[in-house]
């Protein structure tokens, strides 16, 4: 997948990082469910003034594939029901020890990692700037050269941290005119039109979206080896019958992102632009995605396979410094990261997606999925082992 | 044991605030479906499920990717397990609870390590969560009083 972003991104090296200032339109303030919420990120000092405007634009768009369902977009203002109302915050600045409580949800670090957080029951989207600076860096480093990958750049910001990195990040890089930020800027912007189109799935949705889920009754998987144990994660079928719903509601809300994305092509002059854009960004949401969780897989997992294969990716330097000298006191293997419980693997999420895309009026890209299906097969026959061999005991 | 366990479920309203006789019995059926559910685990399997239990609660929110709520529950357990300890043994020492007294116990710690954690649970969560961490009490026997971290459950 990377090497087929790579290629339709130097095709596209005429349009700029479309940071477009949009005015913020002044809107009054009414009084309703959420009215607090701005106080309270300012309070906290958690509002980032990065890029508001470009979240802006892309919401706009967003929200013109919904006629009805938003009034507007409100970014980092008082709350308006009826309205999509998006805050930018940095997630670095929260407090491990005490989430913060807003709405009807609470800000955690861990709740704000993948870059973006809907609360339903508000109409809220708050946007992570902490993970959008860590990807804006990855990502301009591997197009100016001075990384080999997107895995070797995320290492990078890991290793160093992000003030060391902020010149790869910070508006004043990444709004010159050069091929490569002009590159870094579509790969962003696309990438958050996925990420604030799946958070507006979730508002479309709701949180009642029920499913079916079987569980398998502990006693069928009740005496596992560690091996086991870790392998089990990657397994829903064996796990609480929630985590099952709650990954079929994320591509419930996956779905109502790409009817969203997909019908940018008809809205306005530059839809056509704008709709290659989104969709080059969601595969790049994914690529970045999948890199960061093998970064995870080598630092919960012991096996001399995975660390080497890291350390041919992203160079020995970077390996001790990213991934061995920050790996988990107990290693207890890799599954677990590759595998969210919450959410379904990054490779089947975007096979989904690139399927749905193509039903939709401007269609897909023609990304090469094979290596995708690949994984999920090795997934399937590695569960119809586990609970295969348990059902038997 | 486990006899006693479910027998004590007779005096758990007295762990929680005035429950309404419906949700009471609600979590009566949730802790004993739980604690039925995972009686033939070997200890360390309990620790697995109660880990998966606590991040399911951990992990709730819609966002775009999952993410590690490791932290969130290794400070469950840690307090959870300092909770028991303080509750169940002294000097070293394993104290028997009396039996009425044994859930409500429990329910008391498994509250107070998901406020440490400032986890939002509901009666389920703290219902299941309850009984997972009542098999894991009941397979340690003196065991408990030494155990510097559930990972050292064997």
């Amino acid at each position: 997948m990377n090497g087929r972003i790579r290629r339709r991104s130097l095709e596209w090296a005429i349009p700029a990082w479309l940071v477009l200032s949009v005015a913020a339109h002044a809107q009054e303030a009414a009084p309703g469910v959420g009215a607090p919420v701005l106080e309270r990120l300012q309070r906290a000092n958690l509002i980032d003034d990065y890029y508001p405007d470009a979240v802006r634009e892309v919401a706009v768009s967003l929200v013109q594939a919904a006629p009805g369902q938003w009034r507007g977009v409100r970014v980092n203002e008082p709350h308006r029901g009826g309205w999509l109302n998006i805050y930018v915050v940095d997630a670095d600045r929260l407090d491990d020890d005490e989430p913060l409580e807003v709405g009807d949800i609470e800000l955690t670090p861990e709740a704000l990692a993948g870059g973006a957080l809907a609360d339903e029951g508000t109409g809220t989207v708050y946007v992570n700037t902490a993970a959008w600076k860590r990807m804006a860096a990855a990502s301009m480093m591997k197009q100016a050269g001075a990384v080999g990958g997107i895995a070797a750049g995320l290492a990078a910001v890991d290793a160093y941290g992000l003030q060391a990195t902020r010149r790869y990040w910070d508006r004043s890089t990444l709004d010159a005119d050069t091929s490569e930020t002009q590159i870094t800027g579509m790969l962003l912007r696309g990438a958050l039109a996925f990420v604030l189109a799946h958070e507006m799935g979730h508002l479309q949705i709701g949180r009642s979206a029920a499913a079916d889920a079987a569980e398998l009754r502990m006693r069928d998987v009740g005496n596992l080896t560690e091996r086991q144990k870790d392998e089990r994660l990657a397994c829903p079928e064996t796990l609480y019958a929630e985590y099952q719903q709650r990954q079929r509601h994320e591509q419930a809300a996956d779905m109502a992102a790409v009817r969203l994305l997909g019908q940018q092509c008809r809205i306005g002059e530059d839809g056509e632009l704008r709709h290659e854009i989104y969709v080059l960004g969601t595969s790049w949401y994914f690529t970045v995605a999948i890199a960061d969780k093998l970064l995870q897989m080598g630092r919960s997992s012991d096996s001399p396979f995975i660390a080497q294969n890291l350390r041919n990716l992203i160079g020995a330097q970077l390996y001790e410094q990213a991934v061995a000298n920050a790996a988990e006191s107990r290693r207890t293997g890799g599954v677990k990261a590759a595998f969210p419980k919450t959410h379904p693997p990054d490779y089947a999420r975007a096979e989904a997606i690139e399927k749905a895309f193509q039903s939709t009026p401007c269609g897909g890209s023609d990304l090469d999925l094979s290596g995708m299906q690949v994984m999920e097969l090795y997934r399937q026959a590695m569960c119809s082992r586990l609970t295969g061999r348990q059902a038997g005991q | 044991m486990r006899r006693l366990a479910i027998l004590a479920l007779a005096c758990l309203p007295a762990a929680h605030a005035q429950p309404a006789p419906s949700q009471d019995a609600q979590f009566h059926a949730q802790y004993q479906q739980k604690y039925q559910d995972v009686a033939a685990l070997r200890p360390d399997m309990l620790v697995e499920e109660l880990r998966l239990r606590v991040e399911l609660v951990a992990s709730r929110g819609s966002q775009v990717g999952g993410a590690s709520n490791q932290r969130r529950v290794r400070g469950f357990e840690s307090t959870l397990l300092q909770g028991l300890q303080a509750t169940l043994c002294a000097g070293g020492k394993r104290l028997e609870p009396a039996p009425a007294d044994a859930v409500g116990q429990m329910v008391e710690s498994v509250t107070a390590a998901a406020q440490s954690q400032r986890l939002r649970t509901v009666g389920a969560d703290v219902a299941e969560i309850s009984a997972i961490a009542q098999r894991l009490v009941e397979s340690q026997d003196e065991q408990l009083c030494g155990l510097h971290s559930l990972d050292d459950v064997r």
